[in-house]
Order: structure tokens, then sequence, then C-alpha cells
């Protein structure tokens, strides 16, 4: 008995050993003639370059001698710039983890663009920055890929420090191209196709009824006619200039694929308010890249600087800009009434101290909102706390000026009273 | 028809437009003239060589790429370049990654400019998405950084 089990196992034993190894299948790459390697590595993404610089020497070789396209090397050299200007931020990365679109479809997105633009298209650094930048290494929380969001201040949610102050407006899904009137940008009165990347300002910005705006005038501006074919996904923008940054699309324009970018206050403190006020040049990047670069090192124009240590209040959060809601309303149950009333009064309390700057003048009509609310929530009833704090909210500001901000309510009904 | 033997001795018979994809056996044809002698391929197997005459039947009527192209070509264009695009190119390169290989060194020998860029391309798009590790199992490279500087890789990534 014990004689068979010891051959059983000795059998089992000899079987193991004699097994056949896994079969490994491996490419040889450093076995290739070395012009092939260089073809390989000219066909390479920019995550591929960027992952290369880790693999051996040898990568690291090849890939400064392959013929890369100038576009992926210099989005490359904007990766080694982030390298060696290192700005750790824990707060980004956690909302990064938070909050990045994985499933975020970029040739969609560029494609989008693209039909909206046809004959000019997206110039070409934006266009491999969107299809093959990796999105962890996002810029300035700029990103569409993120959530079409505000960050009014630096929070554990809004992504901390060195995240952007303002709307992420390059995360509108679909995105949609605008139409600028702005005659110093343009060979002659015409509508530009421009793209709207970042706002800092506070009011919504976009004009669709674009027709009731007394200077446009459909006869005395020219309007591509591959846009008048597609004006329903074209907004019309009246310009405001006021802390907005544009990339230039038109490719009549000497300012094809470059960034402007206008400063808090540009129109305001130069007194150029008016409709001349277009004729003045904007700070501009001469592209895409060169902006991005800018935006790492801080030298942006608009926007808060970047900068670590900030005192982190705990009460706030990022907040969803408007969109038209296709979905089914969310049921006011009676806990997210009182929650919703709290965070609007707590909000409204830390706002209008901190961040809002006195010659902002809104009115927040209370009662157009409530009912829009109960209008939405037939099965309940609005609760009293939550009215009495709406109304309590409203603050006067001097003689002329009546100030509320509602947070994430306050979109509805918001009017300006001057 | 054009008789070409492989380094294995099998013996293929292939229509002239086909065979002449090829930049060797274009130039090879040209020198002899017309004749009924086959012609070597020394470096090339018949099971590479099976993958390449595939290749070759299916883009037998494409336009060949020309130099001049590539100055004037539209971003598009250059963007849609360095991806392989047809779904039947994308099923023809989903091989492993030995025959992956030899596909590549047989076009190069047989100067086929657009299977060799295709096949390069299928070697980018191998390391998409993976890590450094798994990119030096795949292509069996060994790790040579030193110590300090496999210290400060590291670092770069961490600050990434």
């Amino acid at each position: 008995m014990i004689f068979c089990q010891y051959n059983f196992l000795q059998n089992v034993f000899f079987c193991w050993f004699r097994r056949p190894a896994p079969l490994v299948v491996v490419f040889p790459f450093l076995d290739l003639p070395i012009e092939l390697q260089l073809l390989c590595f000219s066909f390479m993404s920019v995550e591929c370059l960027i992952v290369s610089s880790q693999i051996c020497s040898d990568w690291r070789q090849l890939r400064e001698l392959a013929d890369i396209h100038p576009v992926r090397r210099r989005l490359f050299s904007l990766y080694r710039l982030m390298r060696e200007n290192p700005r750790p931020d824990k707060l980004t990365r956690r909302y990064l983890a938070r909050f990045l679109n994985h499933e975020f479809d970029r040739e969609a997105y560029i494609n989008e663009l693209v039909e909206q633009n046809p004959i000019d298209g997206v110039p070409e650094e934006f266009r491999f920055w969107v299809l093959e930048w990796p999105a962890k290494l996002y810029i300035n929380g700029i990103w569409p890929g993120l959530p079409f969001t505000a960050c009014l201040m630096d929070t554990n949610a809004t992504g901390g420090s060195s995240r952007r102050y303002g709307k992420n407006y390059l995360a509108a899904q679909p995105p949609t191209l605008s139409l600028v009137w702005n005659p110093y940008l343009t060979r002659g009165d015409k509508y530009s196709p421009m793209f709207c990347i970042w706002t800092g300002r506070w009011q919504g910005t976009f004009n669709h009824s674009n027709c009731k705006h007394p200077d446009w005038d459909p006869a005395s501006v020219r309007v591509p006619d591959t846009l008048k074919a597609n004006k329903l996904a074209a907004h019309l923008y009246i310009w405001q200039w006021e802390c907005e940054t544009w990339l230039m699309l038109d490719g009549e324009s000497d300012y094809f694929g470059k960034v402007l970018e206008y400063p808090v206050n540009f129109a305001f403190t130069r007194e150029i308010a008016t409709k001349e006020a277009a004729r003045v040049p904007a700070e501009c990047c001469p592209d895409w890249i060169e902006y991005l670069e800018r935006r790492w090192l801080g030298k942006g124009i608009c926007g808060r600087e970047i900068r670590s240590g900030v005192t982190i209040p705990k009460w706030s959060e990022d907040f969803r800009m408007y969109r038209p809601d296709k979905t089914q309303p969310r049921e006011l149950t009676e806990t997210r009434s009182r929650a919703l009333a709290r965070r609007a009064s707590c909000k409204f309390a830390c706002l209008w101290r901190r961040y809002l700057p006195k010659h902002l003048v809104y009115q927040f009509e209370t009662e157009a909102y409530i009912s829009g609310v109960a209008k939405q929530n037939p099965k309940y009833p609005i609760l009293e706390e939550f009215r009495i704090r709406l109304s309590c909210a409203s603050t006067e500001f001097g003689r002329d000026y009546r100030l509320l901000f509602g947070g994430r309510l306050g979109r509805r009904g918001l009017t300006k009273v001057c | 028809m054009v008789i070409l033997i492989t380094s294995d001795n099998v013996k293929y018979v292939v229509e002239k437009d086909v065979a002449e994809l090829s930049v060797l056996v274009k130039n090879m044809l040209e020198d002899i003239g017309p004749s009924d002698e086959p012609i070597p391929l020394h470096n090339v197997t018949s099971t590479v060589f099976n993958k390449v005459l595939e290749y070759c039947i299916y883009h037998r009527n494409d336009p060949p790429p020309s130099d001049d192209d590539e100055g004037c070509a539209s971003p598009l264009h250059k963007y849609l370049a360095s991806h392989i695009c047809s779904e039947w190119d994308q099923r023809f390169f989903d091989v492993d990654q030995a025959l992956l290989f030899d596909i590549i060194l047989a076009a190069n020998y047989l100067d086929i400019k657009t299977l060799l860029d295709d096949a390069c391309k299928a070697v980018a798009h191998l390391i998409q998405g993976k890590s450094t590790e798994e990119i030096r199992g795949i292509f069996n490279i060994v790790n040579d950084f030193t110590p300090e500087e496999e210290a400060r890789v590291k670092k770069e990534n961490v600050s990434s």
C-alpha cells in the first residue's frame, strides 16, 4: 500500500517537473534594426512617449533620435516642463480620483467640434492634446473629461490651489462653438467661430436669443455658410471680454489657433466698455501648448495665482453649472429640503463676505424660485423653514443694490437690478 | 504571373501587380526582364509570407504612398496616418508578437512601405495603456537603470 502510494506520488512529482514551461511570447524589440526601432517610435502617441522614458536607457535615446510628429514632441516637452517644475497638490489628486471621467470619448469630442467648423477644423495642438494627453496630467483643471463645474474657492471638493478659479466651459457636453463678433480679430465685420475654454465671471455668458440683440444684424455680418447650416449647434456670443479664455477657430483670421485671454475687469479698468472695446487686442498665446505651459508655470493672466498652503474652508463644495436637465427632477424630501435650505443660507453668508465684488448686483427672486421648486415636486409641499431661510438671505447692499446668492439654487431667477 | 520561392522552399505563383507592391520584387523583375525564373526570397519563411501575401492582395488597389503627400497632408490626415483605421487591418495585425516581429522584418526586406508602417503602428499600439513593467515584459527589455536612475524615474512618476 505504501509502495503504491509512493509510486503514485513519484509519478505526480515526475509529471509536474516534466510539464512544459508556459510559452512566453515576447517581441524582441531591441533585436530589430535600429531604423525600424526608430520607425516604431515615430508612431507612438504622447502617452507612450511619456512611458517610454521610464523603460530603459536605450529607449530614452531612441525617443530623442526618432522622427516624432512635432506636436507630439512639444506635448512631451510640456510633460518634461511639468516634471522639472513639479507642483504637487494632494487636493488636486483627490479631486482627480473622484471626478475624472474615464469614459470620456476623446474622438467623439473632437469630431463634434470639427463638425461645427468643418473647413478650418481645430488646431493641431488642441487636437493632439485632447486625443493623446494623459488625463491625469491635466493642468489647472483644464480638461474636457472633468465635470462641467465652477471652481470658486480652494476646497477639498474643488481640487486645491492648483485648480483654476472659474467655470470649466471646456467640459460642457456636447462641446459647442460660439460665434463671436470682434472685428479686430477678423478681417471685416463678421462673426467668427471661437471656442470658450474658461470664464472667471459669475453670471451666465452665452446669449442664445441672438436675433434680439441690438448689435445683431444678419445683413451686416458674414456668418460662414457652414455655420449657418449648423446654427442650432452654435451660440452667438456678444463680447464681454471679462476674465475669459477663448480658442480662436476662424481660419481666415491671423489669430487661428491662438488662445485669447482677458484679465479681470479688462474692459472696465481701461474704460473701454463700449462697442469699440472689441478692437482692443487681447493678450494671446501663440498656440494651445504654450498656453498650457503658461498655466502650469502660473503665468496666466486671468484667475488666481497658483500657490500652495491655502487655508481650506470646510463648508464649501463645487457646484455644477446649470444645464437643462432632461431627466426627472429629484424628489424633494423633507431631509433634502432642510439640507438645501441650510446650504443656501450658508453659501450666501460666506460668499458675499469674501468673494463677491461689491459692484455685482443681483436679485434672487425668492418667490419665483420657490414656486419653481413646488411645481417640480407637487407631491411634497415646500417646508416653511426653507421658505423663511431663503427670504432671510435677502440683504440690502447700500442704496440701490440688493444681493442674494443661493448657491446651486441661485441660477433660477437671477436678475440684475440697476 | 510571378513565381516566388521562400527560404523554406515553398513556391508561390503570384499576380504581377500584387508582387510589385514589394519594391524589391519590382526591381528584380525590371532587372531580369520577362522570364519564368523563380525569384528567391531568402529572408522570408512561408508562414510569414502567407501573411504578407494576404496583406498585399487586400491592398493591391490602394494608391501608392508618395513622399510628397506627407509634406502637404492635412492635420487630420497626419493624425489618421499614425493610427490603424481600417477594421481589416486591425484584425490582420491581431497576431502573436513573434509573428508581428517577423512581419516587420519581412516588410523591411521586401520593401513594402505601407505594410512596414502599419506593422510599426501596431507595435506602437501594443504599448498603449501599459505600465512600465508590462512593456518590459512584452518587449523582453531588461531594466538597465542604475539604482540612482531608478530612484529618479520613480520620483518623476510621483511628481506627475
